[in-house]
């Protein structure tokens, strides 16, 4: 195993930053603005901050009037179920604004995603980052391809505002089961294409998989032009491996952003792993940390079907 | 009294510390990865227990490794690490300049693992102490198979002594049925100290998939939820240990500086923070400065004081 523990790394700011603006979006998504200049001027598209949940008393008495609770217990329980989660929740990086903004993206999956939703404009949460590697933007490709899938779509816009600036051509191909959290009109301002698609039938969408979209994209492009392309993804692991598994077979580069659940995203704690080859191939594959040589990772190396 | 006037060095076997707060095995990896952290102080800590190290290195078990639970944290990471010859040539020599003291901690399958890892560590000179692991609830060989038992313990910690003239800590688990048993015969077999608690064996389920959460099924807890039984073993194990004059290094779900000195009342020399660090960076400093000012108020000079000195009801 080749992990170098001790590698220089960038420095991590750990803040108190203020919520400019928190909203709630459809699909059970929230966008949240906060002002940390220190962050915001050393993020990179594809990194992710580590957020403390919010545990005063005030928020937990918010959220037992929030309706999920609500619908489970069929009244309004007495107190939050549970203690206030502990644990730091790292959500990726949606987008660098100017005068150190950081907009954050994510789905409210749970108790402590739930606390950050409801956090308004004025209050304060505790951040750490900026964490991970990020996605890698060098070499020589022109058109950078970009697929996201359900909540995938969370550091895309600032991936490709920045492949915008570096004069690539921006392919936006994202898919969601039914309604996209953020208006995709978005992209257009970076001068990306689009290709979106749902799983129900809505007009001026592919019906289907995102993937689909790739595989068609790529056929059209046809093998000369596979070459300088570079791909990027995000979203659900088995959407990951389909889109690994295109991508190899059009030989076109790819890097994934992948989650798992983390403990301390300083790479102190080894919790949040994912199992990668080496050159040696499946026989020295091992697990490396998500949050400190991840999140992104080249898409051939990933061992997708792990026991 | 100020505030500045209060001594927090403290002497453990041996291992002569500026400040009775710990960091727990596992939760400050090898040392260097929290001082990525702006202004984060490494003076405050005492001494850095570092992650659980094996003879070759191991991959650990499947993820997800982590679930937070009500108050607490269960993990079932496995003792991943690069293994003893990686740790001691390329991790420890880049660490100049940090000032906690460094304990290692071992672990291994059978005891002559743990005498060889030891060995390595005791002529590398990089380390202050030896912590040894006979309590790990995530590993199915070795680990708490060793810590259940007091034959197993006692020739373990008896394998370690014989290569070793460092300070030695046991590391014991709560989820033994009797710890005191274990506690006697690891300061029999030679230990020089004692660190309890360990995690405690626990589950979690998602009610949604019908799925264990962890890969491991099993996961070891803890956090603030453990508190109470930590400071019960330890009290226990205090009772054993004021004979044999062997100090206790107190751990299991403290987050501040109060968990700290009810700790040190039921008998803790020293103290290490565990899961706290993840939420918390700067927990150490805060409980550095807040150990101070309790001192300040309740008059005692020396943390080693009030080790111990649990008033009983009258």
């Amino acid at each position: 195993m080749k992990v170098s523990y001790t590698e220089k790394q960038p420095r991590v700011h750990c803040t108190r930053a203020k919520v400019v603006s928190s909203r709630d979006l459809p699909d059970g998504f929230a966008r949240m603005k906060l002002i940390i200049p220190a962050i915001a001027r050393q993020a990179k598209p594809g990194q992710f901050v580590s957020v403390l949940c919010p545990t005063d008393d005030r928020r937990v008495r918010m959220f037992n009037t929030a309706e999920d609770w609500a619908a489970v217990y069929r009244r309004k329980p007495a107190r939050a179920p549970g203690s206030p989660p502990l644990l730091r929740r790292p959500i990726s990086i949606h987008q660098v604004g100017k005068n150190g903004t950081l907009e954050l993206l994510f789905k409210v999956i749970g108790r402590g995603t739930k606390l950050l939703s409801c956090l308004k404009s004025r209050d304060h949460v505790d951040v750490l980052g900026p964490m991970g590697n990020g996605f890698d933007l060098s070499g020589r490709y022109d058109t950078a391809i970009i697929v996201a899938g359900g909540a995938g779509i969370a550091p895309m816009p600032y991936l490709a505002k920045t492949l915008h600036k570096m004069k690539k051509k921006v392919v936006i191909i994202a898919g969601t089961k039914d309604v996209f959290p953020i208006d995709m009109s978005l992209f257009s301002s970076f001068g990306a294409e689009l290709l979106l698609s749902k799983e129900t039938r809505h007009r001026g969408y592919h019906h289907g998989l995102c993937t689909e979209l790739l595989e068609q994209y790529l056929d059209k492009c046809g093998r000369r032009t596979c070459h300088s392309v570079q791909a990027f993804s995000c979203g659900p692991k088995a959407m990951q491996h389909a889109v690994a598994k295109i991508c190899s077979k059009n030989s076109v580069p790819l890097q994934v952003s992948l989650e798992q659940r983390m403990g301390c995203a300083m790479g102190a704690c080894m919790a949040c792993v994912q199992k990668v080859l080496n050159k040696q191939g499946y026989s020295d594959a091992h697990n490396v940390r998500v949050c400190t040589e991840g999140p992104v990772f080249d898409g051939e190396k990933v061992v997708w079907n792990e026991k | 009294m100020k505030n500045s006037d209060a001594n927090l060095s403290v002497n453990i076997a041996g291992i002569k510390m500026t400040s009775p707060v710990l960091t727990a095995s596992g939760t400050f990896g090898f040392a260097s990865e929290y001082t990525r952290v702006n202004r984060f102080r490494a003076d405050d800590i005492g001494g850095v227990m570092l992650k659980g190290t094996t003879l070759e290195p191991r991959e650990g078990n499947p993820p997800p490794r982590i679930a937070e639970t009500s108050a607490g944290v269960l993990n079932a990471i496995g003792l991943q690490n690069p293994g003893v010859e990686h740790v001691i040539t390329e991790i420890l020599p880049s660490l100049t300049n940090f000032a906690p003291k460094l304990i290692a901690n071992v672990a291994g399958n059978t005891p002559l693992e743990y005498g060889k890892v030891t060995k390595r560590f005791d002529e590398s000179g990089l380390v202050h102490g030896i912590e040894v692991n006979i309590s790990c609830p995530n590993v199915k060989r070795g680990g708490a198979l060793f810590g259940h038992d007091p034959v197993a313990s006692s020739r373990v910690i008896k394998a370690v002594r014989k290569v070793t003239s460092l300070p030695l800590i046991a590391k014991l688990s709560p989820n033994s049925t009797d710890i005191c048993s274990i506690a006697t015969a690891c300061i029999d077999s030679g230990a020089d100290a004692l660190s309890l608690i360990n995690t405690l064996q626990g589950m979690a389920i998602d009610s949604e998939t019908r799925c264990p959460i962890l890969g491991n099924v099993c996961g070891g807890l803890s956090g603030p939820a453990v508190k109470p039984v930590a400071l019960w073993k330890v009290h226990q194990v205090y009772q054993v240990t004021k004979k044999h004059r062997v100090p206790i290094i107190g751990m299991g779900g403290i987050e501040n500086a109060k968990d700290a000195i009810e700790f040190f009342l039921a008998g803790a020399s020293a103290v290490a923070v565990g899961s706290a660090m993840f939420w918390n960076y700067r927990v150490c400093t805060e409980m550095v400065a807040g150990i101070r000012r309790w001192m300040s108020k309740h008059n005692i000079r020396r943390v080693s004081q009030i080790t111990g000195k649990l008033k009983t009801r009258k």
